[in-house]
C-alpha cells in the first residue's frame, strides 16, 4: 500500500497495483517511497485522479465498454476542473488520462466565441481594431457559422 | 537558430510520437510569450499545443484574432505540419479519381464521396447517399470533371439497382453533386438507354469537358459532357479485337497527348513470342461524330525482359507523354519510349515508384495518407 499526500495534507492509501499507471509514482515506488506527498496536487483533483486510476486498472475485456462509460461521464465536469486534471495527469504522467483530457477540452472551447475564450484564459488582447479585422476578413468563413456559443464554461 | 534541447524532467509526456516538434520548439513558444492561463494558473506551452492539436481546423483558424502569438503560433509551418500529421484523415479502401486541377475525389462503396485538395490538404465530405432498395455496392463508381463553361468541377456517380422484378438483372442510376453549388446529390437521367454501366476505375476526363467511361462489359465506351450532364455518344470499340488479354481484363482508357486511347496487352499462349502492348487512339474523322476511327500502335516488348505476364503489369500511362512503364520480370522498372526500350537500375526505380505511390490513396488504418 502507498500513501499519498494532498497539497491540502489529506491522505490516500492506495494498492500499488493501481499507482503504477503513473509513472511519476511508479518511479518512486521503485526507488522504495511508500509516502508520496504531491505538493501540486489539491484533495479535490486527487479524488478523482485515484478514480480514474481504480477503474482503469482492470482492463480485462468485459470491463471495455465499462471503462468507455466511465471515460464519457468522467469528462463532464467543468472546464476548470478538466484543467485542474490535465495539470495533474502532466506531474504524474497518467498519458491514458491526458489523451482522454485533450480531446474533451478541445471539444469544449472549439466553439466558443474569441471574447469567451480570451475571458477563460485571461488572454489579453494585443491586436489593434485594424489589425483585428483584417485577420478575421482573412480567415472569413472560419467565423461564418451556426454554432458559435459564448458560455465561460 | 533553433536548438534542440534535450527533454527535461518532468516536462510534458507527450503521448504521440511527435513530441520532437514540441522539443524543438520550446524555446521558440517561450520567446513568443504564449500566455494562457486558466483559474490563475499558466498553462505550460505544450499543454496548450496539444490541446490546439485537438481543435479543428476552422476553429483554429478562428482563434488566429485571440491574440499575436497565438496567431503566430497558429501561422507556424512547422506547427501547421505537425497539425497535419496528427490529423491526417484515414481513406483506406478508398478509390481515387484522376486528379483535375488538383482536386481527386476519394470514394467507396458505401457511400462515403469526399473531395481532396491535393495541395492544402484538406478534404470534405459530400452528402452520403445510398440508393434505397437493393443495389450492388461493389459495382458503384465515381468519376470527376469539369465543366469549362461553368468553370464547376462535378462528381458523377453510377450505381447499379435491381430491377423491379428482381430478375437479378440492374440497371444503372447516375447521380451528379456540382461542387460549390449542390447542397444534396441529383439523380439524372443520363440520356442514353440505362444499359450503359461504367466500368470501375476506368474513365478519363478530357480537357474538353468530356468524360469518357468504358463500358463494364467491355465493346463499348461513353462519352459524358460535364456540361450537359448526359452521355452525348457511345462509341464502339475496336473492331473485333475486345478484349484481347487472355486474362479478360478490360483495357485501359486513358488521356494519350491530348487523344483518347485503350491500352491494351496481349500475349500469345505458344511459348516465345512477344508480349504486345496494344494501344488503341481514337480519332475524329473531323466530318461529324460517325467519323469516329482507331489507330492502332502496337509496341513489341522482347520476351526475354518480360517472361510471364503476371508480372508485367502496366504501372501507369504518363499523360500527355508517349512513353509507358511496366514492372519488368525482375522487379526492374522499364520504360518505353516509343518504339525502343532504357532499363534503369532499381535504386531508381524505387524512387519513382515511391513518387506514384504517393498519389494512392489507400493506407492502413488510422495511418495517414499522403497526396
Amino acid at each position: 500500500m502507498i500513501t499519498l499526500q494532498s497539497s491540502d495534507k489529506d491522505v490516500f492509501e492506495i494498492e500499488q497495483s493501481i499507482l503504477i499507471q503513473s509513472g511519476t509514482i511508479k518511479n518512486m515506488v521503485e526507488d522504495d517511497f511508500t509516502f508520496i506527498p504531491l505538493p501540486s496536487v489539491d484533495t479535490e483533483t486527487l479524488i478523482k485522479i485515484i478514480e480514474y486510476m481504480k477503474k482503469h486498472a482492470d482492463k480485462t475485456d468485459s470491463k471495455e465498454k465499462n471503462i468507455k462509460e466511465f471515460d464519457k461521464d468522467f469528462m463532464k465536469k467543468t472546464l476548470n476542473e478538466l484543467f485542474a486534471l490535465v495539470f495533474a495527469a502532466n506531474y504524474l504522467h497518467i498519458s491514458s488520462l491526458l489523451e482522454l483530457l485533450y480531446p474533451s477540452i478541445a471539444d469544449r472551447i472549439k466553439d466558443k466565441i474569441t471574447e469567451a475564450i480570451r475571458q477563460i484564459f485571461s488572454i489579453r488582447c494585443d491586436f489593434t481594431p485594424e489589425e483585428e479585422r483584417r485577420i478575421i476578413m482573412d480567415n472569413k468563413w472560419a467565423h461564418e457559422g451556426t454554432e458559435i456559443e459564448g458560455t465561460l464554461d | 537558430m533553433r536548438k534542440f534541447h534535450k527533454r527535461p524532467e518532468g516536462s510534458l509526456h507527450s503521448s504521440t510520437t511527435n513530441y520532437t516538434y514540441m522539443e524543438e520548439n520550446k524555446i521558440y513558444m517561450e520567446e513568443n510569450k504564449i500566455n494562457v492561463n486558466i483559474a490563475g494558473s499558466f498553462i505550460p506551452h505544450e499543454i496548450v499545443v496539444e490541446i490546439l492539436m485537438k481543435v479543428p481546423a476552422k476553429s483554429l483558424l478562428r482563434f488566429k484574432c485571440l491574440s499575436k502569438s497565438l496567431c503566430s503560433l497558429i501561422s507556424d509551418t512547422l506547427f501547421i505540419e505537425a497539425y497535419h500529421q496528427r490529423n491526417r484523415p484515414c481513406f483506406r479502401d478508398f478509390g481515387f479519381t484522376q486528379s483535375i486541377n488538383g482536386l481527386v475525389c476519394l470514394w467507396n462503396n458505401v457511400g462515403k464521396v469526399a473531395i481532396c485538395n491535393r495541395f492544402t490538404k484538406q478534404h470534405v465530405f459530400l452528402p452520403h447517399q445510398q440508393p434505397t432498395g437493393l443495389f450492388c455496392p461493389s459495382m458503384t463508381c465515381c468519376s470527376l470533371g469539369f465543366d469549362p463553361a461553368t468553370k464547376k468541377h462535378k462528381v458523377f456517380k453510377a450505381h447499379a439497382v435491381s430491377d423491379q422484378e428482381e430478375t437479378g438483372k440492374f440497371q444503372a442510376i447516375y447521380l451528379i453533386f456540382t461542387i460549390g453549388t449542390d447542397n444534396s446529390w441529383r439523380e439524372i437521367s443520363g440520356g442514353c438507354s440505362l444499359s450503359f454501366y461504367p466500368a470501375k476505375h476506368n474513365c478519363v476526363y478530357m480537357d474538353d469537358g468530356v468524360i469518357y467511361f468504358v463500358k463494364k462489359l467491355g465493346r463499348d465506351i461513353g462519352a459524358f459532357s460535364v456540361g450537359e450532364e448526359k452521355f452525348t455518344r457511345i462509341i464502339s470499340s475496336p473492331d473485333g479485337v475486345w478484349p484481347l488479354g487472355i486474362s479478360k481484363i478490360l483495357p485501359r482508357i486513358v488521356d494519350i497527348k491530348g487523344q483518347v486511347a485503350l491500352v491494351d496487352h496481349t500475349k500469345d499462349v505458344v511459348g516465345d513470342d512477344d508480349i504486345k502492348i496494344v494501344l488503341y487512339v481514337l480519332m475524329n474523322g473531323g466530318v461529324g461524330e460517325d467519323d469516329e476511327t482507331w489507330l492502332t500502335h502496337t509496341i513489341e516488348l522482347p520476351s526475354s525482359e518480360i517472361t510471364e505476364l503476371s508480372h508485367c503489369s502496366l504501372l501507369g500511362l504518363f499523360h500527355k507523354c508517349s512513353y509507358m512503364t511496366l514492372e519488368g520480370k525482375n522487379g526492374e522498372l522499364l520504360k518505353y519510349i516509343k518504339c525502343y526500350c532504357r532499363r534503369f537500375k532499381v535504386e531508381k526505380v524505387r524512387e519513382v515508384v515511391r513518387r506514384m505511390r504517393r498519389d494512392r490513396a489507400t493506407g492502413p488504418d488510422e495511418i495517414p495518407v499522403d497526396f
